[in-house]
């Protein structure tokens, strides 16, 4: 009986889990080296060789790495300061409302939501015009689609940091990292002892696997940078997307090139991070 | 197999009650970004290459000048030409030419909010139905630059696999006939222009579009058609498209 349940289980995970996955990859690879897609004609190595010489996929890899390690680092340290700091007061109803409400909003809507308050015609700037701080559109600061993503960051940070928090604070419960602290004290410790040598240490090594994947999952967010970003260098589901979409069919190929390789570095990142520490994931 | 089913002319818009004199050639949109910095872009997507395509064949000195077969001297020689002139300017366009929108349905926002003076669009601008929803204050106007903007169709077509050909082909009859080519003009519709002549067709269908409510704002295709363009070759869309991108976004 119970051989059989893990068996179905098995089938499941691979119906579900590994199939659709598997055949996209597969497919993205043929397309890539132009063994399927209507104007392709037999197996080339021009749209990886093309992808490589023109360097954008390299610039537009770094530039969302920047983008999605800035988000996570300013939402992970967010995060711990509040939890550290206003961890008593998130028990009250309201407020752990208002902290946790960012959670629920898609990426997409967060995205129209930067735009509508931060663009140069938007409410901020509307805002400072009555104000009299500005008196044209353009002397607004910019915020969306500018040159430091700004408004991308900003956006992942708000709908990142509430996560942390909750995550945080679920550890800092079922770790007794208060109990550590106390404990600490008793032993002569002073606050900067206790903070940096107890309670961040534990808090992070249980949750650093999870930090990671945010990353990776930053790494491939679309709908934001889509919204907020600017027209070069793109975020990379962005950069994807507008090579598989472009007029000339001819080279549609290249943006498989891209997902492909794309792919296989975030399949590989994935891999590094279970294999050394596979543990504390499943132990939240 | 194809059939023409709509055709329309792309203009220019802007507000008459902030620009009464908008540009109508790339001389005078010099002018016009120096004196207002910030309220000119070019939307990087179909209706921004096809403004892009009036430049050119504004540099090749006549409407007729992109006619004919793609010339791959004649495109290198007036894209360089065009390329000099947007990075020579694009520091006075929208963000100083540091970035161009995605879309343009971002221009028509932006010109709705007044961030943008000048905007395009297909079909005689598009404005007609956006100053009736209110998004576009009543003052909105559309015109052709003086070299022409591009005129075209847009075709249905049966692909040539297609498993039930006769049924397409009712569908299409369908649709280029004079009652569906009616109600895909009336303003309150598609607002799309006929392709059928109308002087051919029986007396009771003539009076029937001739009595139809006019346009209140969209300028009709009549009176902007002097000054239209034949659309090119696809090649230079496809070379624009490509080369915009790495001689003006990524400089």
């Amino acid at each position: 009986m119970n051989s059989k349940q893990s068996y179905i289980g098995l089938i499941f995970f691979i119906l579900i889990g590994v199939l659709p996955f598997a055949s996209a990859f597969i497919y993205a690879l043929l397309y890539s080296f132009g063994i399927v897609g209507i104007v392709n004609d037999g197996f080339t190595t021009r749209f990886w060789a093309e992808v490589f010489a023109s360097g954008e996929f390299f610039k537009s890899f770094a530039y969302s790495a920047v983008i999605a390690a800035v988000s996570v680092v300013i939402s992970v340290s967010l995060a711990l300061w509040l939890t550290l700091k206003f961890r008593k007061e998130f028990d009250q109803k309201f407020l752990s409302f208002i902290i946790y409400l960012p959670l629920a909003v898609p990426g997409v809507v967060a995205g129209f939501f930067t735009f509508q308050l931060l663009a140069k015609a938007g409410f901020f700037a509307r805002l400072a015009y009555q104000l009299g701080w500005i008196t044209e559109a353009r002397q607004f600061p910019d915020f969306v689609n500018d040159q430091y993503a700004l408004g991308i960051i900003l956006t992942f940070i708000t709908v990142v940091a509430p996560f942390f928090v909750l995550l945080f604070l679920n550890v800092y419960k079922n770790e007794r990292v208060q109990e550590l602290e106390e404990l600490s004290y008793s032993l002569g410790a002073n606050p900067r002892q206790v903070l940096w040598r107890v309670s961040l240490p534990v808090i992070l090594n249980k949750t650093w696997t999870l930090i990671a994947l945010y990353f990776i999952f930053l790494l491939g967010a679309y709908e934001v940078p889509l919204i907020l970003g600017q027209e070069s260098p793109q975020m990379l589901s962005v950069l994807i997307i507008r090579e598989i979409k472009q007029y000339d069919l001819s080279k549609v190929s290249e943006g498989y090139v891209v997902a492909v390789i794309y792919t296989l570095l975030v399949s590989l990142a994935a891999v590094l991070l279970f294999s050394r520490q596979n543990r504390t994931a499943h132990e939240l | 197999m194809e059939c023409p089913w709509s055709i329309g002319q792309f203009a220019l818009v802007y507000d008459s009650a902030h620009t009464p004199n908008p540009p109508r050639n790339l001389d005078e949109l010099e002018a016009y970004v120096k004196q207002n910095p910030g309220t000119f872009t070019i939307s990087n997507d179909f209706s921004g290459m096809t403004l892009l395509k009036s430049f050119l064949a504004e540099l090749s000195g006549s409407p007729e000048g992109l006619n004919g077969p793609f010339d791959e001297e004649k495109y290198n020689q007036l894209s360089q030409q065009l390329w000099d002139y947007i990075n020579r300017n694009k520091q006075y366009f929208w963000k100083e030419g540091t970035t161009f929108p995605k879309e343009h349905t971002k221009m028509d926002q932006m010109f709705a909010s007044g961030e943008l003076g000048i905007s395009f669009g297909f079909g005689e601008g598009g404005i007609e139905e956006k100053v009736r929803q209110g998004l576009f204050p009543k003052t909105t106007r559309a015109y052709a630059w003086d070299n022409g903007t591009i005129l075209n169709a847009n075709y249905l077509g049966i692909p040539y696999n297609s498993a039930n050909r006769a049924g397409a082909m009712t569908v299409i009859n369908f649709l280029i006939s004079p009652e569906a080519q009616f109600q895909k003009a009336h303003v309150d519709g598609m607002n799309s222009n006929t392709v059928l002549e109308i002087d051919r067709l029986p007396d009771e269908r003539q009076q029937k579009f001739e009595a139809a409510p006019k346009r209140m704002y969209a300028p009709e295709m009549e009176t902007l058609s002097q000054k239209a363009i034949q659309e090119p070759a696809p090649e230079y869309m496809i070379r624009l498209y490509e080369d915009f991108r790495t001689e003006v976004i990524e400089q």
